[in-house]
């Protein structure tokens, strides 16, 4: 499991997160709507968890350790992000 | 196939057929009012069963040719013949994916490349004229692309510097499902060496509860540096999910900026206002549960899409309502609302969309029911064993009589009577059935003249008249054929160059007209053209030459009788050969496919006037169950109907009675005759250790059984009643041809028999 609650403010992405962890993590984000989502020690996130990432918007302690995500996808909005 | 699928197909490819007609239409007649809203309900519908079947390649297509034919309704298109060519394209492509969804239930892998060139042709023609002022490139390019280019222009230089570099636009929008296919997008995404700006569209609002994290509904527009080749490698597994555009290099758009929304909302109104028309079109049908959950799928995939989720999940919620509750009416009730909701533009077609829903419901002459020609077929069988077994009642009848239960007898024959009378208007209602208007023959007729005349540089209009007549539908499916080959050969062969025409003192342009007529019960055909005519004395010179005839006949030879020679096999009277005709299998074919209708073609011609071909053939056949037998080295046919049976008899069976011969089966004595004796042929006598093949033939209280040779085959033919000398001859019931072109003589076993 790639998809940790450290406590009830925060849950962690670790590691490769593949598509099975976006079910995880959406129960963990509805059961705890104000946790905030520590993705540093991510290094691959799977379309799956950035989709509920995406969906959810959860404040983010950043910046994501998937450098590609990082710079090209909007974080907890649906708006375009900048070239740099 | 499901009975969705089945429908579509089967709707589709009418629906192809009506659109060819009415761009045929239009390109000849201009364009009309009336013609144009056909033309646009026919693309709409197609485009909206489309979805219903989730071929989102189509819908693609489609979506473009609705906008063509919509430019053209508005006057920002001319219909001319690059138009209508593309237009025809289009349809010809998505007949090509029907029938591939038919044969296989999906469409080929190329199709999503295909729809998509075929889709930013079809917009060429639009951009042609509605586009950039300066008439450059970037009038083709797609909505989300300039947007994005509008959005990032200034980061993007920035990023390329003074470079110039292949710049491409890529809309990625995965499956719904892709996931399960084990589809990553980020992952494809992350693959592109030069991303310059990428854009991630996911749903505005969402409750987590509701959220179902396995459902793709991301989706990704992105501006990357090439080469294109690269790009499509990146993304070759998932061809129908991307597109890639080329950005110019030098100017970039700005005025389609602001298409894109409206654009989606019209089409997302489109879908769902088509679902609705699709449900109450079919509401009294069966297979409405397969309809309801298709069109709340499609209905909210399309909401969900333009980004109306709330209302998406509202029509999904109302579709399995209407399931539980075995009615529409929920489902119906959250489509309008959805339909107010988004309001807004109303797309071109819903007019027309509208249109024809008042079509489906209100007039009830209009309504059809489409039955598979088997189901037909065997309901015309069964009336036909009705007919035999009526028969028999009445003999039940004389039976009963002749034991002097005369009371009863007379009763019997009264109920015999009414029984005769209903089943003989049981099997003519059911052979009427089969009949179908001869239109249906004609359809493909127009688009052939038209295409074939831009081919030769000829002028050449269609006439086609008494379309309704009704035949039936085995005749018009046989002469639909030997039809193609007359008119090909009138346009090839028959209808002068413009420049011929016109010194000549014609109109530049030919005419062929198709005319067709009922006559008693025959349906007479006409295909006359006004070009050059048949000239009776290349026909015989070329018959000459091809050793068909010889110098005699020849001479003695009418002019008249000289042009039926082109009926002959293997004539033809093309200088050069055409692809089109002139092949030398062109009028023979005709003949012989008339021929086995049991009808005639005749051919009249005046020189420099023109020339009509005339066929001739019954309006309904009925087919005969045939078994061809050899007796005394010669074949002849006999009708099933009469045959009882068939059997191999060793000689040891048979008796001598008087000075007949005879043997017992079951109980009778059936005396043999030989088939030879009875028509008077030269038959030998074998011998006496030889097994014996016997055809038991009934003829009322009458049985005897016919010695023959061999029995050589079974076949259903046509047969052609004896006509001439012979149409009093006893014995025969009609010819027919076989396979081979000879002509069987059909023997009437019961008229022969001693």
């Amino acid at each position: 499991m790639t998809v940790t609650r450290r406590d009830a403010e925060s849950i962690v992405l670790e590691g490769t997160c593949d598509a099975e962890d976006a079910e995880a993590l959406l129960q963990m984000l509805i059961e705890t709507p104000v946790a905030r989502l520590d993705w540093r020690p991510c290094n691959q996130l799977h379309t799956a968890v950035a989709q509920v990432v995406l969906a959810a918007g959860p404040k983010v302690q950043g910046p994501c350790g998937d450098a590609w995500v990082e710079k090209w996808l909007p974080q907890g909005s649906s708006d375009s992000r900048r070239a740099p | 196939m499901s009975d969705l699928s089945e429908q579509f197909v089967s709707e589709a490819r009418d629906l192809i057929a009506q659109a060819t007609d009415e761009l045929i239409a239009i390109e000849r007649d201009g364009v009309a009012a009336e013609r144009i809203d056909r033309l646009l309900r026919a693309f709409h519908t197609l485009k909206g069963s489309a979805g219903l079947v989730e071929i989102p390649a189509m819908t693609l297509a489609m979506h473009a040719a609705e906008d063509l034919v919509g430019a053209i309704q508005t006057n920002q298109v001319k219909a001319d013949a690059a138009v209508i060519n593309q237009a025809l394209a289009c349809l010809d492509l998505v007949l090509r994916w029907v029938d591939a969804f038919d044969a296989n239930g999906e469409l080929p892998p190329s199709a999503g490349d295909e729809a998509r060139r075929m889709a930013e042709q079809l917009r060429s023609h639009t951009a042609r004229t509605a586009g950039a002022p300066d008439g450059s490139a970037p009038g083709m390019l797609p909505a989300w692309a300039s947007a994005l280019l509008d959005a990032h222009r200034r980061d993007i230089g920035r990023a390329l510097g003074s470079r110039v570099a292949e710049l491409f636009a890529i809309a990625y929008e995965p499956h719904a499902g892709c996931f399960f296919d084990g589809d990553d997008p980020l992952q494809l995404l992350r693959q592109i060496p030069d991303l310059l700006a990428l854009r991630v569209e996911s749903p505005p609002s969402v409750h987590l509860a509701d959220f179902d994290p396995y459902t793709c509904q991301l989706r990704f527009y992105a501006i990357a540096e090439g080469p294109r080749d690269l790009l499509s490698t990146i993304f070759r597994q998932v061809p129908d999910q991307v597109r890639i555009v080329d950005l110019p290099s030098d100017a970039i758009p700005k005025a389609l900026g602001e298409v894109g929304a409206t654009d989606m909302r019209g089409i997302v109104h489109a879908v769902i206002a088509e679902q609705g028309h699709m449900l109450r079109a079919s509401s009294q049908s069966d297979g409405a549960s397969g309809r309801v959950g298709a069109a709340a799928r499609s209905a909210a995939n399309a909401l969900r899409h333009g980004g109306f989720d709330a209302l998406a999940n509202e029509v999904a919620e109302a579709g399995a309502d209407a399931l539980v509750q075995s009615t529409m009416a929920p489902l119906l009730a959250a489509l309008d609302h959805a339909l107010n909701a988004i309001g807004g533009v109303m797309h071109p077609a819903d007019r027309s969309a509208e249109i024809s829903g008042a079509d489906a419901n209100g007039d009830a002459a209009s309504r059809w029911l489409r039955v598979p020609e088997g189901r037909i077929d065997a309901l015309v069988n069964l009336s036909g064993e009705l007919i035999v077994l009526k028969n028999s009642f009445a003999h039940l009848a004389r039976q009963v009589d002749a034991e002097g239960r005369q009371d009863l007898s007379r009763a019997m024959k009264r109920e015999q009577d009414a029984i005769e009378r209903l089943a003989a208007d049981f099997y003519e209602s059911i052979l009427a059935l089969r009949m179908v208007p001869v239109g249906q023959m004609l359809r493909p007729f127009p688009r052939m003249v038209r295409d074939l005349s831009q081919r030769f540089g000829k002028k050449v209009r269609l006439v086609t008249r008494g379309e309704t007549t009704e035949s039936d539908k085995a005749v018009v499916d046989r002469l639909s054929e030997p039809l193609l080959h007359v008119v090909r050969n009138a346009l090839d062969h028959g209808i002068e160059m413009p420049q011929v025409r016109a010194a000549a003192g014609k109109p530049e342009t030919g005419s062929i007209t198709i005319a067709v007529s009922r006559v008693g019960d025959r349906v007479v055909i006409e295909i006359t053209d006004d070009g050059r005519g048949i000239d009776p004395t290349a026909i015989k010179r070329r018959a000459r030459d091809f050793g068909l005839i010889t110098e005699e006949a020849l001479a003695a030879m009418s002019d008249e009788q000289a042009l039926e020679l082109i009926f002959s096999s293997g004539f033809s009277t093309a200088t050069e050969i055409s692809d089109i005709s002139g092949r030398g299998v062109g009028m023979d074919v005709v003949r012989q496919a008339v021929d086995q209708l049991g009808g005639r073609v005749s051919v009249t011609s005046r020189i420099g006037v023109g020339a009509t071909v005339r066929i001739d053939v019954p309006v309904s056949i009925a087919t005969a169950r045939i078994m061809v037998v050899e007796c005394a080295g010669q074949r002849f046919g006999i009708s099933m109907d009469s045959v009882t049976e068939t059997v191999r008899l060793s000689s040891d069976r048979v008796r001598q009675v008087k000075s007949n011969e005879g043997f017992v089966l079951r109980d009778r004595v059936v005396p043999i005759c030989s088939l030879a004796e009875l028509i008077g042929l030269p038959g030998e006598r074998r011998a006496d250790g030889d097994a014996r093949l016997l055809i038991v033939v009934e003829a009322g209280a009458k049985i005897a059984a016919v010695e023959i040779d061999a029995i050589r085959d079974r076949l259903d033919a046509v047969l052609k009643p004896m006509q001439g000398l012979l149409a009093t001859a006893r014995g025969y019931s009609g010819t027919t041809i076989l396979g081979d072109g000879t002509v069987l003589l059909v023997l009437d076993l019961k008229d022969i028999l001693p």
